[in-house]
């Protein structure tokens, strides 16, 4: 990722609205894993993800002209990225996700792990994504800003166009509904049952 | 039982006030749908603390730069499109409206070329009668000349034709011959 101060993501917004496209590149280098990341956390697959990813690239280039520049760029680029995947979620509303699709997972290359571990990190991410997956898009989209981007209510509401009492209301809700789920899940596997991942989806 | 109060306690357990804490502790103990919730909830935040940054795919920017051409490809070719279908619209409603304009007035273009021919009728006319004289002129004078006269002339213009066709043949012909 290529390191980014203010100063320098002023001057390349500057430049790309001038049409550079260098400058743009930059930008697209410096903001691709939080844009990634969150579109992966919304929708669950690597491929989808890379694609909402790059539209998500492609519908800020297009209105970069209409852009605040008084606005965090981060914020602006992630609250497109955030109403591109909650459409996405919508259109996809009765579609199923495969189980390949969940076990197809990207790794971190941090650690490098061996199997057992990477076999132990692919179950924890399913573990995670699907509680995550029976959110709905909003409120999964709430849950992910708040707690992997650590976003403030009020960022979160400027992101998603909602209202505070409304956000947190939805948050309450989507903290309600991921605790019973862990509750539903746990008390399965106590039970000797093989948690579904991809029924919950 | 719902007890929103303490259900959002238990979401912001690490921030409560001591106060606060010891109460929500005491009802945990007393209710066992808070306590399901703070379990599950306890649970579902290591989850989320685990959640690892993913690396983005290799080739990211590249695979990007390459869409953004493609796309401004494809906004250039939409772009001639409609300047071309603009130009053939213009192009036609330019025909149409000289086709109407013409239509509209034929008849008195018609009407003027009737006129202008009726303006050179004289000529004709004119032509006619020299026509006439020549003629009547012609037959007096076939009727006077005697038959050798009339070979004599005969000979005569066609020794000065060939004389002017051969002026021809030397003056110009030849001469670029021996260039």
């Amino acid at each position: 990722m290529t390191s980014t101060t203010p100063q320098h993501e002023r001057a390349w917004i500057l430049k790309a609205k001038q049409g550079d496209d260098d400058a743009f590149t930059l930008l697209v280098e410096a903001y691709q894993s939080p844009v990634y990341n969150l579109c992966y956390r919304m929708l669950g697959e690597a491929q989808e993800a890379e694609d909402a990813a790059q539209e998500t690239f492609l519908k800020a280039f297009r209105n970069l002209r209409r852009y605040d520049l008084d606005r965090r760029f981060l914020n602006w680029i992630l609250s497109i990225a955030s109403n591109h995947c909650i459409d996405r979620l919508r259109k996809r509303r009765w579609k199923l996700v495969s189980i390949e699709a969940l076990i197809s997972m990207p790794v971190s290359r941090e650690d490098e792990p061996g199997p057992e571990r990477h076999l132990a990190q692919k179950q924890e991410e399913q573990r995670l994504h699907s509680l995550l997956m029976n959110l709905r898009p909003v409120d999964r989209a709430a849950v992910i800003m708040h707690y992997w981007y650590d976003y403030s209510y009020e960022e979160i509401a400027e992101v998603l166009s909602v209202s505070i009492p409304a956000l947190k209301s939805r948050l309450h809700r989507a903290r309600r509904e991921l605790a019973a789920q862990w509750m539903e899940r746990e008390m399965t596997l106590v039970q000797g049952g093989q948690p579904d991942g991809a029924s919950a989806v | 039982m719902a007890h929103p109060r303490f259900e959002q306690w238990v979401f912001e357990r690490k921030r409560l006030e001591a106060s606060k804490a010891a109460e929500l502790e005491a009802h945990l103990e007393t209710c066992e749908a808070c306590r399901n919730l703070a379990t599950g909830w306890q649970g579902v935040e290591a989850e989320l603390r685990r959640g690892r940054q993913l690396e983005v795919p290799a080739g990211f920017v590249r695979r990007f730069q390459s869409r953004l051409n493609m796309e401004r490809n494809r906004r250039r070719a939409r772009l001639a499109l409609l300047v071309l279908a603009s130009m053939s619209l213009t192009l036609m409603a330019g025909v149409g409206l000289a086709l109407a304009e013409l239509i509209t007035r034929l008849p008195t273009i018609v009407a003027w070329i009737l006129k202008t021919i009726e303006q050179f009728r004289w000529v004709g006319e004119l032509l006619g009668v020299v026509g006439d004289f020549l003629r009547v002129l012609l037959e007096s004078l076939a009727g006077n000349i005697p038959a050798l006269l009339w070979l004599a002339v005969s000979a005569l213009f066609s020794a000065l034709s060939f004389a002017w066709l051969l002026s021809f043949y030397r003056l110009g012909y030849r001469r670029v011959e021996k260039e």
